[in-house]
């Protein structure tokens, strides 16, 4: 990719603006059924050169999401977002849900998830997040959830998980391996 | 052979300790023996007559080390109770070395010897039936300690669930599955294909009428068998096999997210996409200037509409005062320059000078024009008055004659 665009002026797929501003701009996932996600997916190799020489970003491509890796140290809404997953998560198992299908496939209240927040035994964690921390600021949350498109509101009392989620719930199996792999060691 | 008891009486015997009974074969399906602690703990509050008569009818054998139900008795007790022990799949192979092994024998005696023939039929056929029997109860028991595990009744951690699932699928399901796959050559369900299709011919084409009805018997229940096979392994591939691999990734989640929350503050988190505001460039910058300059549009129109509510209190109108004007012109009668005079009474009464004001003043000489009389002069004079410049002739102005005399007289 040495072609200088003054000389010769790239062509870019038809959809690469809503690709550059879903995925820079404003930094959300994209996801399958998005006509950008449909663009991304067929110029998979030129948007990873892409990001990588103008941004210096890395392109992380799933089967059914896509986003632009931040290269942060540390994103203090990934962290809110692990804390509220990992709680939720939690709490629906402890009710008697499967877990999977109903991060999945299924809608959630938001005055379910309120309850379960109320009633966690996670409450000195929630208490020290500060975007967590109250039912106000967790309405706030939800909004940042669902502009990043981790969650779709499908009205003013129910949202879903989009598949998003499954990012973060990878991480998670990674972390249990990981200490359990250190656990095997140990032994 | 119970020596000392009716065989009825035995069984009534059992109906009415079966709670004991029940405790005991869980015992032993546990630990494979009942110690002698185990024992003595289950029959605490059982009169001695009734442990003697457990050993007496020989429902229980005692052993070196502790107890075991007699073998007749625990399959009996594990067919009321519908609890078992799933069955490793080893010990479900030595039924395929079997029925190899029957099969072989059956091909070699070809029309030979009837009556082992006949036996060997009969073997196969018993053989057949426990081994569906033991299959069927494994998938079953396999399903509900995967279903037990997955509801978590032993309240146990999520990374014990996580190793028990995997115990389960590698050693239990997994090879299960690979006896029960029609597919694999070396599977039992392929071995009794092979039989099936042998019998198949076999049931029509032997001399003998006693084997073939043998042979006939044993082609239903092999007909039959691929059925219940294939059932089971339906089971295993579409429910047994999700469910215990959906447990074990739920319980890797949600032990990964218990390490994490352990420490929440300090644990690394997974790299997110962030947001770039990129000031000059973007679709939505004019829209958002113009948002922007919007709330300033509006606070001048706020001012306004208070100012105008507050206008009619200030301002002091001071209505023409006609009578006052009137009453000053007959005084000052007669008059040399009348509009002259309005102007300086204007000035006089008035704390404002105004067009408006002065016009009506000077209209009263023709409002009441019976009462004055009125005489152009010679020239013209200039009034300036705010913006406006009047041009206005000179007109004399004195009583009309007629009220002159009036008034004289």
């Amino acid at each position: 990719m040495n072609t200088n665009p003054a000389v010769q002026p790239a062509s870019y797929p038809a959809q690469h603006q809503e690709v550059v501003e879903a995925l820079l701009v404003d930094g959300r996932f994209l996801l399958e059924g998005d006509p950008a996600f449909m663009a991304l997916k067929q110029h998979l190799g030129f948007y990873q050169e892409f990001f990588r020489q103008s941004f210096g970003l890395a392109l992380e491509y799933h089967s059914e999401y896509a986003f632009l890796q931040s290269s942060r140290d540390t994103d203090p809404l990934s962290r809110d977002i692990c804390i509220f997953l990992g709680v939720l998560c939690y709490e629906l198992d402890r009710e008697g849900y499967n877990l999977l299908e109903q991060l999945s496939f299924h809608t959630l209240e938001f005055e379910q998830v309120e309850q379960f927040f109320e009633l966690s035994s996670f409450r000195e964690v929630l208490e020290a997040t500060s975007n967590l921390q109250d039912a106000q600021a967790r309405r706030n949350f939800y909004n940042r959830l669902h502009r990043r498109r981790i969650i779709e509101k499908v009205d003013d009392q129910t949202f879903r998980f989009t598949p998003a989620h499954k990012y973060f719930l990878q991480f998670a199996r990674g972390v249990a391996r990981y200490n359990q792999r250190m656990a095997e060691e140990e032994e | 052979m119970i020596l000392k008891a009716e065989p009825d009486k035995a069984l009534r015997f059992l109906e009415d300790n079966f709670e004991l009974f029940r405790g005991l074969y869980r015992d032993q399906l546990e630990h494979s023996i009942i110690s002698r602690e185990a024992f003595e703990r289950l029959t605490l509050d059982k009169a001695d007559v009734v442990v003697k008569r457990l050993l007496d009818y020989k429902l229980l054998i005692a052993q070196p080390n502790g107890f075991r139900i007699n073998e007749p008795v625990r399959g009996f007790l594990a067919f009321l109770l519908n609890e078992y022990k799933p069955l490793l799949p080893e010990e479900l192979t030595k039924y395929r070395q079997a029925f190899r092994e029957l099969f072989e024998r059956m091909q070699d005696l070809n029309g030979q010897d009837i009556l082992i023939l006949a036996e060997r039929l009969d073997a196969f056929y018993q053989e057949l039936q426990e081994f569906l029997e033991h299959v069927e109860r494994n998938t079953g028991q396999l399903l509900r300690s995967s279903q037990h595990l997955k509801a978590n009744k032993g309240e146990m951690a999520y990374a014990e669930r996580v190793r028990q699932a995997r115990h389960l699928i590698e050693y239990y399901i997994e090879p299960l599955n690979r006896i029960l796959d029609v597919k694999k050559k070396a599977s039992i369900a392929n071995l009794l294909n092979q039989v099936s299709a042998y019998v198949n011919v076999q049931r029509f084409s032997h001399p003998h009428s006693g084997i073939r009805l043998r042979f006939e018997r044993l082609h239903e229940l092999l007909r039959e068998s691929e059925g219940r096979i294939l059932r089971q392994s339906h089971v295993v591939t579409r429910e047994l096999l999700p469910l215990i691999e959906r447990l074990q990734t739920e319980s890797e989640i949600l032990s990964g997210w218990l390490y994490f929350l352990e420490r929440p503050f300090l644990h690394e988190v997974p790299d997110m996409p962030a947001r770039r505001l990129f000031t000059v460039t973007g679709s939505n910058l004019e829209a958002g200037l113009h948002l922007f300059l919007q709330q300033f549009e509006r606070r001048p129109e706020e001012v306004i509409l208070k100012t105008e509510e507050a206008r009619p209190v200030n301002a002091r109108r001071v209505f023409f005062d006609r009578r006052h004007y009137l009453q000053a012109l007959q005084q000052s009668l007669p008059l040399d320059n009348y509009f002259s005079w309005c102007y300086q009474a204007m000035n006089e009464h008035e704390e404002e000078a105004a067009t408006e004001r002065f016009l009506r003043i000077s209209s009263l000489l023709f409002e009441e024009s019976d009462q004055f009389e009125a005489a152009f002069g010679a020239g013209r004079f200039q009034i300036q008055l705010g913006e406006a410049a009047f041009d206005l002739p000179i007109i004399a102005v004195k009583p009309k004659p007629a009220e002159a005399e009036m008034q004289s007289n």
